[in-house]
């Protein structure tokens, strides 16, 4: 099983790259985004507070947010590409 | 007010553009744009705006120019050092087109100023570095109805979307806690990028043509050149601009 992350603004910068390909076999978002972290534990404060994604945080499924499908507890299969989005401030 | 013989020929390549017209250049000339920051964003969305003709530009920013800016900041240059940035960007705007009306306004946008401040302005554009000063020009765009184009950069990236009340989400919505603020690394080019999407956005709408980025975030990847879309929806329990919030 081969899921695609591809990070951007800081979380690219704390992973060092824009893509992270997880090999392991994942059922939910959630179990993807636990297997990021644990590669990249710098990554838990800026995406969760207090055990909770943060509010702002975007993540797309192959271009749907998860939002619209369940949260972190959305599906996901071989072959998908998630996408992580924090907001960026500057002006 | 009408369009005079220096305007048709001041603006001729773009009244040429289809849709666009002579209405669409006397759309441009009756309108008033609040850009709220004269920074990364606010000085490429200013340059463009003059030069397409708004007929009036109020600019409010309260901070003078440093040395750091200017990378990127284009209407500031190093004699502008310490300056007030909406000075230092009148000055040059009114000579890249003195047929139009500049309101430099060196304030701090506050909740109680920020309606007082967009009052009589046909849409409102987001050039600030902030989200606490953004949710107070969304709650401004609301009240008085009117479209805010939103955007924000970080290094080679920029996000922008276009807001009209009551039609898409709000910045809330889409943002609906602010991140950390932070001293943010950027390209200089990255701002000019976003901040002519926004004038293009700007125009469109005053002019009505093309159709607008409501209901999507675009996303500009600089670093691999990719623009990605998010579709975006209002957030039926939205404190700003939910029914419930509105009643």
């Amino acid at each position: 099983m081969s899921i695609k992350v591809i990070l951007f603004a800081n979380y690219r910068e704390i992973v060092g790259s824009k893509e992270v390909e997880i090999n392991s076999p994942l059922s939910t978002v959630q179990e993807v985004v636990n297997e990021l972290t644990g590669k990249f534990p710098a990554l838990i404060p800026f995406l969760y507070h207090e055990g909770e994604l943060k509010r702002y945080v975007n993540i797309l499924v192959n271009g749907v947010t998860i939002k619209d499908t369940g949260g972190l507890i959305t599906p996901v299969s071989d072959g998908n590409e998630i996408k992580v989005f924090p907001p960026v401030s500057g002006g | 007010m009408t369009l005079t013989d220096y305007d048709l020929k001041r603006y001729h390549r773009q009244i040429l553009i289809r849709g666009f017209d002579e209405t669409g250049q006397l759309r441009l000339k009756q309108a008033t744009v609040f850009i709220a920051g004269a920074g990364g964003l606010g000085t490429p969305v200013a340059t463009y705006l003059a030069v397409a003709g708004i007929g009036h530009l109020v600019i409010a920013d309260m901070d003078v120019v440093d040395l750091s800016n200017l990378n990127r900041q284009i209407l500031h240059w190093d004699e502008n050092v310490d300056q007030y940035k909406v000075k230092s960007a009148e000055c040059k705007l009114s000579a890249m087109n003195p047929s139009i009306r500049i309101t430099p306004l060196q304030v701090k946008i506050d909740e109680h100023n920020v309606y007082a401040l967009t009052k009589g302005a046909d849409l409102i554009i987001d050039a600030m570095d902030n989200y606490p000063t953004r949710y107070l020009l969304n709650k401004a765009a609301i009240a008085h109805n009117i479209p805010f184009i939103h955007a924000s950069v970080w290094g080679l990236e920029g996000r922008i979307t276009t807001i009209i009340p009551g039609k898409t989400p709000c910045l809330e919505c889409i943002v609906p806690e602010a991140p950390p603020r932070e001293v943010f690394p950027v390209l200089g080019a990255t701002p000019g990028v976003i901040g002519t999407l926004q004038v293009t956005e700007a125009i469109k709408i005053l002019t009505g043509i093309g159709r607008p980025l409501i209901n999507r975030m675009l996303i500009y990847d600089g670093e691999y050149m990719e623009f990605h879309e998010i579709a975006i929806e209002p957030d039926p329990k939205c404190p700003t601009c939910s029914q419930k919030a509105l009643n």
